[in-house]
């Protein structure tokens, strides 16, 4: 379970300022969630809070994990 | 980068606390002020029309996030920090920052404020700019800090605020009603939530006026800054001065929205239009029966540098920032001395003139004992009279009798003397023994006769008597040499 960053990204600073894990790095204007730190705040209801302060749609997506089928 | 206008309309932002040059009427009425509140905008470009061409400002871009979004903002247009080959990027870390104060006030000894006021919204980055004012407080005592937002964090950082001694704050109001708020707010983030509609612009509104209040309260100037937007709020504005003349605001600036379809914002790519400049005029004059108007605006950047109306922000970019070479100790007394020169036409450099420091809450009176102060006002006493030139944040000396006379406490005073180096006299309400014999051993006298009087009169009074003593010391002594001869 995490969020990812997209290119779509304009570099705002917005989700720094308010993941509560610290999962959210940024290298030379650049952003990136660590898989492993983020947990999409499962415990805030209205959802991730980098995804809601993000100010571009589509930045900010949940990672969707394919399951495999069995045969 | 950075150079869209988008860029000046910030939410409560770059447009806020920097003021400009340029226009020829100012209307900010003076009616009623207080000589406190008068002396505390005195320096202040944006406070006061006629400090804008003396005085100087700087904001530090130190601010990046934003917690509201206004339909007449485009975080993408002047993020700053887009990596691109060749582009600069402006945003400063607190440490830069403060680099960047220094070197700017060396250069600019007329800069008075420092500001931050964006790319986004100073509250909503409380780590960077807590931690860039604490700095500026240590390393550049001298100079006022401000900060201009939209509210929306302001209530909890109050306290932290006036602790810094911040003595400016621009809140930028566009409505206050959330049903015309709606139409110019996105949505505001708040508690882990994204508020919407009216939801998101009462819980604004409500926060802004918390905000206000407290700051009021503290003792805080606080100007409010509305966008225009015509069709949207320019019939709403008139109410919004009513309500903070009442909450007791000091200054509404009314700024004309910029809105171009290139800068890519809601109100630019939907055709909202701008507002004319009669327009503007029409409701400045009718916001004005209520509050007095700012008119001298000038809607600067988020990292703008210099006199009102000029930008020297490209001269001080991080590359071109020399290690520190002079002790700050130096340039702040150059600073001094060159405002005082500033604020007395030159009075201040004759012989007889002098600078000197006060204890004062509120600046209007002497009522500080000297361990209990803050920071000191610093006054040029000459044939001029007694001018206010600016202050001077120290540590505070008394910290509660089991620091007395602790090691800690002599290096708090010794910070403290370097802070006064270049004063003559400390004027307080009362100061204890120590620090009295340790004043006059680095030359600087305490004076405790005029406690409780007002400043100015008791300055001038001193300054007289001063005066008089030396003259007649004089005239004892040529007498004395005459007998002698």
């Amino acid at each position: 379970m995490s969020c990812q960053i997209t290119a779509a990204c304009i570099g705002c600073y917005n989700c720094l300022e308010v993941c509560p894990r610290g999962a959210i790095v940024e290298e030379a204007g650049h952003f990136a969630i660590r898989v492993k730190r983020c947990n999409e705040c499962r415990e805030n209801k209205p959802g991730p809070r980098c995804q809601l302060i993000c100010p571009v749609e589509g930045a900010i997506c949940k990672v969707v994990k394919l399951c495999k089928v069995e045969k | 980068m950075n150079t869209s206008s988008s860029s000046q309309q910030r939410c409560g932002s770059g447009n806020a606390s920097a003021g400009g040059c340029g226009s020829k009427t100012t209307s900010v009425s003076r009616g009623g002020l207080s000589r406190s509140v008068i002396d505390k905008v005195a320096q202040h470009p944006c406070y006061s029309p006629t400090a804008h061409h003396r005085y100087a400002r700087m904001h530090l871009a130190v601010a990046p996030a934003c917690n509201v979004q206004c339909n007449y903002c485009n975080r993408k247009y002047d993020c700053a920090n887009e990596s691109r080959p060749g582009v600069v990027s402006e945003l400063l870390t607190p440490q830069q920052a403060i680099r960047k104060a220094k070197a700017v006030a060396a250069a600019i000894p007329q800069l008075s404020v420092i500001g931050i006021a964006g790319p986004g919204d100073p509250l909503a980055n409380a780590t960077r700019t807590f931690d860039t004012l604490e700095g500026l407080r240590s390393a550049l005592p001298d100079v006022k800090l401000c900060i201009s937002t939209n509210g929306l964090a302001l209530p909890a950082a109050v306290d932290h605020l006036v602790e810094l001694g911040v003595d400016h704050v621009t809140i930028t109001m566009n409505a206050i009603d959330a049903h015309v708020s709606a139409g110019i707010y996105d949505w505001v983030y708040l508690d882990g939530q994204r508020l919407r509609g009216r939801d998101g612009a009462q819980a604004l509104i409500d926060r802004q006026l918390e905000g206000m209040q407290k700051l009021i309260e503290r003792g805080v100037l606080v100007k409010v800054n509305s966008v225009l937007i015509p069709g949207v709020n320019d019939v709403h504005l008139p109410e919004v001065s009513e309500v903070i003349r009442d909450m007791g605001a000091f200054l509404h600036n009314i700024m004309p929205l910029i809105s171009k379809p290139e800068h890519g914002t809601y109100f630019g790519l939907n055709g909202q239009r701008e507002p004319l400049p009669y327009e503007v005029d029409q409701v400045r004059e009718l916001c004005g029966g209520a509050m007095p108007q700012m008119s001298h605006c000038q809607q600067c950047r988020a990292d703008a540098v210099g006199m009102l109306g000029e930008d020297r922000s490209q001269e001080f970019t991080l590359e071109q920032l020399a290690a520190d070479s002079e002790p700050y100790a130096n340039v702040m007394q150059r600073r001094t001395r060159i405002q005082a020169a500033l604020s007395t036409q030159g009075a201040s450099e004759d012989d007889d003139a002098c600078l000197v420091a006060v204890a004062s809450q509120h600046g209007e009176v002497i009522d500080q004992h000297f361990g209990h102060a803050r920071r000191f006002h610093i006054y040029a006493v000459s044939s001029e009279g007694a001018v206010r030139v600016g202050e001077r944040h120290v540590p505070l000396y008394c910290q509660g009798e089991s620091d007395c006379d602790t090691d800690a406490q002599m290096d708090t005073f010794n910070t403290m003397l370097d802070l006064l180096t270049d004063v003559d006299a400390v004027f307080c309400a009362r100061v204890g023994m120590a620090p009295w014999q340790q004043l006059e051993e680095s030359g600087i006298a305490p004076v405790v006769d005029y406690a409780w009087q007002p400043i100015r009169e008791a300055l001038q009074q001193w300054w007289e008597t001063r005066g008089q003593a030396e003259d007649a010391a004089r005239k004892i002594q040529s007498r004395r040499q005459q007998g002698v001869a």
